[in-house]
């Protein structure tokens, strides 16, 4: 079933490492691998789940894609056509096709523009023909949003009815791919079932691809075909939904799973808690970056990183319990 | 009951905001015995923090102010103490935790002065033995080699380590009532879990009443035996965790257990409240839910429904519960 | 516009502030409507009527060569309002689009510009407007030049810090995706985003470049006799301090009044428009 789907985007290898000072004066260089050599790809018309808990890189994976970040080193190819090798101008006609929806609707729109103006400036900027206006209103009635709020300012809307904003100037270029960043995160629990239904509705309705970045393991499973775990950096997990949640493979995303509170008293479980704090992503010791936390530690973990590798068709696991395969 | 510590009473808090008149609290009543852990659940706007911050009257005043209600603890209405008499409650009878545990920690000190500092300011014990129940109080907390964390500043510990240090700081002087206000939502998963673990263990351990305040409907399950559920600034409705979870008689309770998507089901979509909560300035008239009910009744639209007891020890705030059917128009 | 009435409301809220801008509001309608308040000439010579105290004639008295003070007052309002609000529009202009490139693009072209600034900085204010006004001599327009060079850095810092704080929301992330180019991103969402900031401590400068354009005149660098400025009359009178105090003291209490004023006036805008108390 996977061989009929069209590719959308490949990544391939991406790496982003940022420069941080060291402590002292004059000490060396050190690196911040926020994304460390990932693969993966999206296929058309899905839903990849990413998550992973903070400062695992999985908002600057979201950025790189968008081209907000330029990586230190991968590809990028979207629909065959590697982008990052294209030049500003180049990229222009593939990025009306890659969105983006933002984490913060409070700070993702602009204070002093009306709604209208905010929805309607992708349109102009890209020169789309048509009567703006018109296509303005079309959008606004396509997430919900009053036609009389098109000359209102952001700071007389709450938190849902701004994402719903953010929402409608995504959708403004009939994108192909949206790479929402937490889209739901921010917002109270009765919101956050609003926007998600909305996102479905608009996903089957315009047959978009999403890529949908979240920490809440709920609302991925709830969203997504495929999920795929990151941690520190790299891919440990990749696999359909179901399989991802029903058989976990990586002792990650094993802990990830039974650390959700489940919402239910009778289902009150033995607080399974992973063991200690997420180490920092400056200064990884060599081997397995899950080592320090994990359960079933060998010897082998400490020394040389796992491969990811694929156990069963589709179902990606970085991890050495798994390498006799 | 002989066993309740704090009652509280028609609490009313307000705010005078450029805008107008905020009322964040408007009729918040509830009981709480020895060592029961209730949870004050609600949305952003609900009143739920001010609810906190008022029995702890740490409301700033202006723009704050608690205009009635009675907050009783042990028998003493906290209301009428002097500001003296209500320093030596705060942070010793009655102690907080905050969700943000950075800004909650004074950066310049070390963690173990801060924790030592609270039980010679409350408990007048000298500088050593507060130190060394400091250590046990890291131990309890679950932070291995104390002695080291002792000597550490706040920022060279992780967000999980902190939550830890203000959970020993707030235990420092073996409160009676222990308040979280969304202790775990600044967290990671994994490390909300060590969390909500921690909270569990410690609830066993010792004979502290907790009030943990969330919007997270997962955390009140795993750790709460009581719910209070607020919207609007009023409590809607009350009830042990299991019958809330199970058959929730408000409808706000009923549709907000319904639009959380479940890790163990699969719904193709979510259910959900239609509209938003509406804006303290513009409250409608009757049932403050009445804008966004489907159960919704002519007499919700114009009188606002009471508080009251149901059997099982329930409460809810909701005209379908009072025999008001007939009206229905 | 909401904001702008909310805006409004809280600047009148604070008295202070109300009484600094009726105060600018008269300076200004003197300056533009001050040949139709008096008919005399300021420039006009007296030799057998100078140092008068104040009388019917003369109601702020006369000065050294017999000239009415109060023409004197009212046309140096003139001088000192154009040269003050040219300056100052000048440095803004050109210290806002400093500071907007250097906190957009950062990098090297941020490095050159801010050590530029930082050297700039590093002198006094006056002690650059002087070494300006030494370079090309002395004269209302060089004293203008002078006054906005000196303002530049100040606005351009301020800028840069702002743009830099605006650039990291996600807001503009968002312009980035939608395709908006630089150009657009800046004219449309950071310049309107930073401009109240560049208000506030316009406002603020407009206070200082009065008073170093009276420093400067004061000093004999400036504004040239016989034109009348307050700082050059202050000057004149100087030397009679002992028999005719007044006659410094008019000026001089007209200098401060006003400099407060617009004090005054950009602390009360600053508190109306900050962001932290928006919203609250």
């Amino acid at each position: 079933m996977l061989d009929k789907k069209r590719e959308l985007l490949v990544v391939d290898n991406l790496k982003m490492h940022f420069v941080v000072r060291g402590e002292g004066f004059l000490s060396e260089r050190k690196y911040l691998r926020a994304v460390d050599g990932i693969s993966f790809t999206i296929y058309e018309g899905e839903v990849l789940g990413l998550v992973g808990e903070s400062g695992c890189g999985k908002t600057t994976t979201g950025k790189l894609i968008v081209r907000l970040l330029e990586p230190t080193e991968g590809k990028i190819f979207y629909k065959g056509t590697d982008i990052l090798s294209l030049t500003r101008k180049q990229f222009r006609k593939y990025r009306r096709e890659i969105q983006m929806i933002f984490q913060d609707p409070y700070s993702s729109l602009d204070p002093r523009q009306t709604i209208g103006k905010t929805i309607g400036e992708p349109l102009k900027v890209n020169k789309v023909k048509g009567d703006i206006d018109k296509k303005v209103k079309t959008l606004m009635k396509e997430v919900g949003l009053l036609e009389e709020f098109y000359n209102r300012y952001p700071h007389e809307f709450s938190g849902g009815q701004r994402q719903r904003i953010g929402v409608a100037r995504a959708l403004a270029l009939d994108p192909t791919l949206i790479v929402c960043d937490e889209p739901v995160s921010a917002l109270d629990v009765s919101i956050q079932a609003q926007i998600i239904n909305l996102m479905q509705d608009l996903q089957e309705k315009f047959q978009l691809t999403y890529l949908f970045i979240s920490h809440d393991m709920s609302v991925v499973k709830h969203m997504c075909d495929r999920v795929a775990v990151m941690y520190l950096g790299k891919l440990v997990e990749l696999a359909e939904k179901d399989k991802l949640f029903e058989t976990p493979k990586h002792p990650y995303t094993k802990v990830l799973l039974k650390s959700i509170p489940v919402p239910d008293p009778d289902k009150k479980k033995e607080q399974e808690a992973a063991m200690g704090d997420v180490p920092s992503s400056i200064d990884l010791p060599p081997g397995c970056r899950f080592q320090s936390r994990c359960k079933e530690c060998k010897d082998v973990c400490k020394f040389v990183e796992p491969e990811l590798l694929e156990i069963e068709p589709g179902h990606f696991v970085r991890c050495y319990l798994y390498n006799s395969k | 009951m002989t066993d309740t510590i704090l009652k509280v009473r028609d609490l009313k808090t307000f705010f005078q905001v450029e805008e107008g008149l905020v009322v964040a609290v408007d009729g918040v009543d509830f009981d709480l015995s020895v060592k029961e852990t209730l949870a004050i659940v609600g949305e952003s706007g609900s009143g739920k923090s001010v609810t906190a911050l008022s029995i702890l009257r740490l409301i700033q005043e202006p723009p704050g102010k608690i205009s009635s209600g009675e907050i009783l603890y042990q028998g003493k209405d906290l209301l009428k103490l002097t500001n003296n008499a209500m320093r030596r409650i705060r942070g010793n009878e009655i102690s907080m935790i905050f969700q943000e545990p950075m800004s909650s920690l004074n950066p310049v000190f070390t963690v173990g002065r801060q924790i030592s500092e609270v039980m010679i300011v409350h408990e007048k014990i000298s500088k050593k033995e507060a130190e060394a129940r400091a250590i046990e109080l890291i131990k309890l907390v679950g932070i291995p080699n104390p002695e080291k964390c002792m000597k550490n500043y706040p920022h060279q510990l992780s967000g999980g380590m902190r939550q830890r240090i203000m959970i020993a700081i707030a235990l420092a002087c073996k409160p009676k009532i222990l308040i979280a206000d969304e202790p775990t939502t600044a967290l990671d998963v994994t490390i909300q879990s060590q969390i909500l673990k921690l909270m569990l263990d410690l609830k066993n351990k010792l004979d502290t009443a907790i009030i943990i305040i969330t919007h997270d409907l997962g955390v009140v399950a795993q750790l709460a035996e009581n719910i209070m559920i607020m919207y609007a600034g009023r409590a809607v409705e009350f009830g042990d965790a299991r019958s809330i979870f199970k058959i929730p008689l408000h409808p706000y309770t009923e549709g907000l257990l319904n639009s959380i998507p479940k890790i163990d089901e699969n719904l193709k979509r979510l259910k959900i409240i239609e509209g938003t909560v509406p804006s303290p300035f513009d409250l409608p008239k009757g049932c403050k839910f009445s804008t966004r009910c489907k159960y919704i009744m002519k007499v919700c639209r114009e009188k606002e429904p009471e508080y009251q007891s149901l059997k099982d020890n329930r409460k809810v705030r909701c005209w379908k519960y009072s025999g008001a059917e007939e009206n229905v128009g | 516009m909401l904001i702008k009435s909310k805006v409004l409301k809280r600047f009148l809220k604070r008295k202070s502030s109300l009484v600094g801008g009726i105060i600018i509001i008269i300076f200004i309608l003197v300056a533009i409507f001050g040949p139709y308040l008096t008919s005399r000439n300021p420039l006009d010579i007296d030799l057998r009527n100078t140092y008068q105290k104040p009388n019917r004639d003369n109601w702020l008295g006369t000065d050294n060569l017999g000239r009415d003070t109060l023409t004197r007052l009212i046309y140096g309002a003139r001088i000192t309002l154009i040269i003050s609000f040219t300056s100052v529009f000048l440095g803004t202009l050109v210290g806002l689009i400093l500071g907007v490139i250097a906190g957009y693009y950062g990098g090297l072209i941020d490095n050159i510009l801010m050590r530029t600034t930082d050297i700039l900085l590093a002198f006094p204010g006056l002690l650059l407007a002087i070494a300006i006004v030494a370079i090309l001599g002395s004269g209302i327009m060089n004293t203008m030049l002078a006054i906005a060079f000196y303002s530049i850095p100040y606005i351009a810092r301020i800028v840069r810090g702002v743009v830099i704080s605006i650039k990291g929301l996600e807001y503009i992330q968002a312009c980035e995706v939608i395709g908006c180019s630089n150009f657009i991103t800046i004219i449309n969402h950071i310049i309107p985003n930073s401009m109240s900031q560049v208000i506030v401590n316009t406002t603020l400068n407009l206070g200082t470049a009065i008073l170093t354009s009276s420093a400067l005149s004061f000093l004999g660098l400036g504004v040239q006799p016989p034109h009348p400025e307050w700082g050059a009359m202050l000057s004149t009178a100087r030397d009679v301090m002992r028999t005719t105090p007044i006659a410094a003291l008019i000026p001089g209490v007209a200098i401060t009044l006003v400099v407060l004023s617009f004090s005054l006036v950009g602390d009360g805008l600053r508190d109306a428009l900050d962001p932290r108390l928006k919203n609250n």
